[in-house]
């Protein structure tokens, strides 16, 4: 554990003093000024998504008893997405309509986004959570199909949704779907992102050991105690919030919700009162890292989305995780 | 302590499997369910363990209702052994049992049912670091069987199939501890297949067939050559040593020429 705050605390400096000269190349140097506004705005964006990405992913993994899950695989963040986007569309014009102040002032705040999100992957969850317990229960692989196709449907609406809005806005939401680690995050959506954040930890910490028996069977984790009813109730709400949180903040970044609890697991073992700390520092750890990484890799024209990165290393790590069958987790 | 059932009817989605069920079990009792595959014994256990709700009938432990309880509290009085336990994780074989004890407070004395006690009982001191995934059939269940007993070794055991895969070994040392915990006055009730072992282990035996108890008491009383015969259809011989229940076995001769 102490080595994984180290390692965050070493990609946070790194992210700091890493800059490119107007040349191109790449150069170590302590910013001052607004470099160093722009510099620390990406570190706290990629850092409280990461960390809300990796908590969200870990309770999902725990409460549907299944490995494979994670918002991004179970179409939970195409819902947020798709939520930003719907309201996107719907604050474009009702403001060319309307034009009223409370409309400003919540899309100031970053309340569009925020709301969008949060009704979104509320909504994909419940979608998602009402299949799986429909007849007694779903096994892992059609859970994550389902998510898979849910994600598909979800994606579809949303580039359907994206042509409603004027031609010059659709570049911006397109680069926006990629997911990238904003350097001057909204200060609304980054506010209520830690109180969830802080929130769900809380939460979920109260009920770490709930959380161990849970990954028993329903009818064993019931009988030893546990309630079960109340375990999911909240904690699911707390994954959509979480999700919400990360993609109003940083746009739907996939895979770090996958990648970090089991990168966590490797660290410091299965019990949740560890997992619940370490899941979401190896969020941090993968987007920010995905961050310097981008910044190190040269390309022609402006610097890659932290998303496409995310999504490859993710992608890979998912189907080596499948490939070694089912035996490896239960 | 007793548990009680009355006029219970068990069933899935409105379909009754078995109705009409009556049973008392006392502290030192070891019920045996038997009964054919498919008769319902299995969902009668998770009833009697509280996570089904009965169609109809009642279930009280002492004055207590069952289904009134919450999780907890229930959890307190009943543990239950799942026919096939399942953990995802690779939690360690300690970890597991001590499970069955995340519910009391540090200062409860439980002596032999603390999880240490239990895991050498057991004989799984020497794997209680292993993780469950590296684990055999056999094995998970003795581990899911310590966790029942650190959870309720002085209440009810509902044991669903509890020796099915375990090697002789470890069947007698798993049966002897349950027995153990009755004596000490838990009450036992369990799905069993082996009618030899029920015979010699239970302190009652309840057959359950065609959606009813067909007999139900003392072994000896109930396991009887013609009431096996008439109810599996399987001619039954005599094993040669004396006229106890559990000496009455299937011809297989007879039973696989014809």
């Amino acid at each position: 554990m102490l080595g994984l705050i180290a390692v965050v605390i070493g990609l946070v400096l790194f992210r700091l003093v890493l800059g490119r000269t107007s040349d191109g190349t790449l150069s170590l140097d302590l910013p001052s000024g607004i470099a160093l506004q722009l510099r620390s705005g990406a570190v706290f964006s990629g850092a409280l998504a990461g960390a809300c990405l990796g908590l969200a992913g870990l309770l999902l993994q725990i409460l549907l008893r299944n490995p494979l899950a994670a918002p991004s695989v179970l179409g939970v963040t195409s819902g947020a997405a798709l939520g930003v986007s719907a309201a996107t569309v719907l604050s474009v014009n009702a403001g060319s309509i309307a034009g009223s102040s409370f409309a400003a002032l919540l899309a100031q705040l970053g309340g569009i986004e925020l709301i969008g999100a949060m009704v979104g992957s509320l909504c994909s969850l419940f979608l998602l959570g009402w299949m799986a317990r429909r007849r007694g229960g779903i096994d892992p692989i059609s859970l994550v199909l389902a998510g898979v196709v849910l994600g598909a449907v979800f994606g579809a609406i949303a580039m359907a949704l994206q042509w409603m809005l004027p031609p010059h806005s659709r570049a911006d939401v397109s680069l926006w779907m990629m997911g990238r680690v904003p350097e001057w995050p909204n200060v609304g959506v980054a506010i209520v992102g830690a109180a969830v954040f802080s929130l769900v930890l809380l939460s979920a910490l109260r009920q770490s050991t709930a959380l161990d028996i849970a990954s028993a069977s329903e009818d064993e984790a019931r009988s030893l105690g546990v309630r079960i009813g109340k375990l999911r109730n909240t904690l699911f709400v707390g994954a959509g919030l979480l999700t919400g949180s990360a993609v109003a903040l940083c746009g739907p970044i996939a895979f770090v919700g996958f990648v970090a609890p089991h990168l966590a697991r490797i660290v410091v073992g299965v019990r949740s009162r560890s997992l619940i700390f370490a899941a979401p520092l190896c969020g941090i750890i993968v987007l920010v890292g995905a961050d310097v990484a981008r910044l190190l890799i040269p390309t022609s024209h402006g610097r890659l989305p932290v998303g496409i990165l995310t999504a490859l290393l993710g992608g890979i790590w998912f189907l080596r995780f499948i490939g070694r069958g089912r035996e490896a987790w239960s | 302590m007793n548990l009680a059932l009355r006029n219970i009817s068990i069933g899935y989605d409105g379909v009754v499997v078995a109705s009409d069920i009556s049973l008392d079990a006392n502290e030192g009792t070891i019920l045996s369910l038997l009964g054919p595959n498919g008769s319902g014994k299995s969902t009668l256990l998770r009833t009697i363990a509280g996570l089904r709700t009965p169609i109809s009938g009642t279930v009280h432990l002492d004055r207590a209702d069952l289904f009134a309880l919450d999780e907890p509290s229930r959890a307190r009085l009943i543990a239950y052994f799942d026919q096939q336990p399942s953990i995802v994780g690779a939690f360690e074989v300690r970890q597991i049992v001590e499970m069955g004890a995340w519910l009391r407070s540090g200062s409860d004395s439980c002596g032999i049912n603390a999880p240490l006690a239990v895991l050498k009982e057991l004989d799984l001191e020497s794997i209680q670091e292993k993780p469950w995934t590296t684990l055999s059939q056999g094995q998970r269940h003795r581990v899911a069987l310590a966790r029942a007993l650190v959870q309720c070794g002085r209440g009810v055991l509902v044991l669903d199939e509890p020796f099915a895969a375990m090697d002789t070994r470890n069947l007698v040392r798993c049966a002897r501890a349950v027995q153990r915990r009755a004596r000490d006055g838990a009450i036992v009730i369990a799905a069993i297949h082996d009618i030899a072992l029920a015979a010699s282990w239970s302190t009652q035996v309840a057959w359950l067939q065609n959606g009813r108890i067909l007999a139900s008491g003392a072994p000896s009383d109930v396991l009887t050559q013609s009431f096996l015969e008439t109810a599996s259809g399987v001619p039954h011989r005599s094993n040669g040593c004396g006229e106890d229940a559990g000496a009455v076995v299937p011809d297989w001769d007879a039973a696989l020429s014809g």
